[in-house]
């Protein structure tokens, strides 16, 4: 299997390293630059599964770089790095086509996290129309809207269905709670860890029997992974 | 409350006639009014002095004429001098002692003129023989050797033409001068009140975090002055908090950008297999990156109330159902209030939409409830509750914990505080701060209060939606 190409558009050699030793450790081959104009010429490059870029670079800054690559038809996953963390920095980062927006600094493995669950997500959109999500005895209904274990329905709340969902799209990948609170109640805060340990705590008990090997792990200090 | 009071000042019609204009214009007119009518009065008085002193001069010499004439002669004498005066402008009487009428066209002495061959101003109080009783007269009398009395009158309605004239040019020329006053004083104010409408808009659109926006100069006047001073004190503010915000952000970016390092290598060194092989090691390590953890929290939410403060106000502004918002709260919250065997309480009444940026609210809320849900006692209750008032929407939250003392509830929304009892207790002490931060931008309420108010325990606290401190304009 070849490895996966990831373009790092970056100046800061620090956070660059950072990204480079992360990700490759989990596989990836990283391109580096170092400065807007080489990192528009190569965004322009098809083949990267895909690219980290910086908000702010010298020559070209990066929302030029998305708008350019958006308008020219590449529809590779962008992840937006910014120190800005403002708000309407981030709807502009989204509005110009980023995928997702990470405010420096930030945990490599959080922004790995999030890498992995953009490529992942660019492969379910190839992979057709997927109408039944699974894993282990665990099935999901996305048009009935149901659960089932060993044929057994289930009963979820809406918010246990929409956390179990997204866990279900992304299986191996380690999902942070932050990402899990973007991406289920849609808000870009800290809610604190114990808010969405509570919420899981849940929805396991409700998907896994007793005695049963869990099908959500706790990642320690990091997140959530389903088997 | 400083700005409102001044908006609503400006607001309210009356405030158009209390300018410093107006004013002085009032005062000048009633100056001028007071100084004119004593002037003219002046010149009434000297001229009707002076018309007097002719009169009775002509009159004295009647008399003296007449004293010339003997007794006998006297009564055909006057009646000469009535046929030869066509004018009637001198009246005459001779009257016996007892005050009997012998000649003239004066049939009844005058009442209380007194005979001393001095003049007297008398009023409607003479009857005249071939007219009623004379408006104005100036009469002189004089009791003659053989006891008779003489009495020589004047017409003196001239006078009262001159009073005439005197007081309807005053009063004419008064209510001109007080329109001219009143016109010119509402120009006046009228430009003096858009002006301070203006700084108003200028000045309010800075405290809402727009120092870039400096107050209108227009001429050299006492307002342009002013103006100056502000402009020139709203620079310095703003470099000042330039400088302020830069350091504070600088400072928590450089520490940030390290802990995130110290942590990932943190992370790094518990997935060495020798590490990992010591349980006592591993743990320690697990600490440290909870401590690692706990510090980026604080450094996070720091930065993010520096965030909301620099917000601008109609940044993510929209019409927010707040209804639907404390039901989203409630669902994500009651997981967590179950876990530590609360008694929850979620009631959520149809309110009237609010404008507002609905993430910032909800992290305000999110973080209220957090706070209550911390501090009520395991066991115990916790519920939002959010309500109609006839100002607005009331959102309280309420838990029956320990509460927070009376002189400590201004210093819970300052940055880093904690409460005795909160320190054993995790949070970042930030949480309130960003309620303040995002109820600052909203211009809504956050007031602190106790949860049970007959036993003084626990907490209540409400969020007055509604705009409290500045006008509203779109």
């Amino acid at each position: 299997m070849t490895k996966v190409r990831v373009l790092a558009v970056e100046d800061d050699a620090v956070t660059a390293n950072e990204i480079i030793t992360e990700l490759t450790q989990r596989g990836y081959e990283v391109d580096w630059v170092d400065n807007g104009r080489d990192g528009m010429a190569r965004a322009m490059e098809d083949g990267y599964g895909a690219v980290t870029l910086d908000r702010m670079l010298p020559g070209v800054d990066g929302l030029s770089i998305l708008t350019a690559m958006r308008t020219v038809g590449i529809q590779t996953p962008v992840l937006m790095l910014s120190a800005l963390g403002d708000v309407d920095e981030r709807v502009r980062g989204l509005r110009a086509g980023g995928d997702d927006y990470l405010t420096k600094p930030f945990d490599p493995e959080e922004l790995a996290a999030r890498l992995e669950v953009l490529l992942r997500r660019r492969l379910a959109a190839f992979a057709s129309r997927e109408t039944t999500l699974r894993a282990g005895a665990l099935e999901m209904d996305l048009i009935a809207h149901k659960v089932y274990r060993n044929g057994n329905e289930i009963a979820l709340l809406p918010t246990e269905y929409k956390v179990l969902e997204f866990m279900l799209r992304y299986p191996g990948k380690t999902i942070t709670r932050t990402m899990l609170f973007e991406a289920v109640w849609g808000y870009h805060f800290d809610p604190g860890t114990n808010l969405i340990d509570v919420h899981m705590g849940r929805l396991r008990r409700k998907i896994d029997q007793p005695g049963e090997e869990p099908t959500i792990r706790t990642v320690r200090g990091s997140g959530y992974i389903l088997a | 409350m400083r700005s409102r009071h001044i908006g609503a000042e400006l607001r309210s019609k009356s405030r158009r006639w209390h300018t410093a204009s107006v004013r002085w214009l009032y005062g000048y007119t009633a100056l001028f009014g007071i100084s004119l009518t004593l002037l003219v009065g002046f010149v009434a008085w000297i001229a009707s002095g002076a018309i007097e002193r002719a009169t009775d001069s002509i009159m004295g010499w009647q008399l003296t004429y007449f004293e010339s004439i003997p007794d006998h002669r006297l009564d055909d004498a006057i009646r000469m001098r009535l046929e030869h005066e066509h004018m009637h402008t001198n009246y005459y009487g001779l009257f016996l002692p007892n005050g009997t009428y012998v000649s003239g066209d004066m049939l009844v002495p005058p009442a209380n003129l007194r005979l001393d061959h001095r003049g007297y101003t008398l009023y409607r109080s003479l009857s005249l023989r071939d007219a009623g009783p004379a408006p104005i007269m100036r009469a002189m009398g004089e009791v003659r050797a053989n006891g008779m009395h003489l009495i020589v009158a004047r017409d003196m309605t001239s006078v009262l033409k001159i009073r005439e004239v005197v007081l309807r040019s005053l009063v004419f020329g008064g209510l001109g001068a007080l329109a001219v006053a009143t016109a010119g004083s509402m120009v006046l104010s009228m430009r003096q009140l858009a002006r301070a409408k203006e700084i108003r808009r200028v000045t309010e659109g800075i405290a809402l975090g727009d120092l870039s926006q400096r107050v209108p100069v227009g001429g050299r006047d006492e307002l342009d002055m002013l103006a100056h001073l502000v402009n020139h004190m709203l620079d310095e503010v703003e470099r000042l908090m330039g400088e302020v915000k830069g350091a504070c952000d600088g400072i928590a970016h450089d520490l940030r950008t390290p802990l995130v390092h110290v942590h990932t290598l943190l992370g790094h060194l518990g997935e060495r297999p020798i590490v990992a092989a010591d349980p006592h090691g591993a743990q320690l390590l697990e600490c440290a990156r909870a401590e690692t953890d706990r510090l980026l929290e604080r450094f996070r939410a720091m930065l993010r109330i520096s965030e909301i403060g620099t917000l601008k106000r109609r940044g993510g502004f929209a019409i927010v159902d707040l209804q639907e918002l404390v039901q989203e709260l409630g669902t994500l919250y009651e997981p967590l209030a179950e876990s530590r065997e609360l008694a929850w309480h979620v009631k959520a009444m149809p309110v009237a939409a609010v404008h507002g940026d609905r993430a910032l609210l909800f992290e305000a809320f999110s973080n209220l409830i957090d706070n209550a849900i911390k501090f009520a006692p395991h066991g115990g209750t916790v519920s939002v509750t959010l309500a109609k008032t006839a100002l607005g929407p009331l959102l309280e939250v309420t838990d029956d914990g320990r509460g927070i003392p009376q002189d400590e509830r201004a210093a819970v929304l300052q940055r880093f505080y904690r409460s005795h009892e909160a320190r054993h207790t995790t949070g970042s002490g930030l949480g309130l701060s960003i309620v303040a931060a995002v109820m600052h931008v909203h211009d809504f309420t956050l007031r602190i209060a106790d949860g049970n108010v007959q036993q003084r325990s626990g907490t209540r606290m409400s969020v007055a939606c509604w705009p409290t401190t500045l006008v509203n304009e779109i």
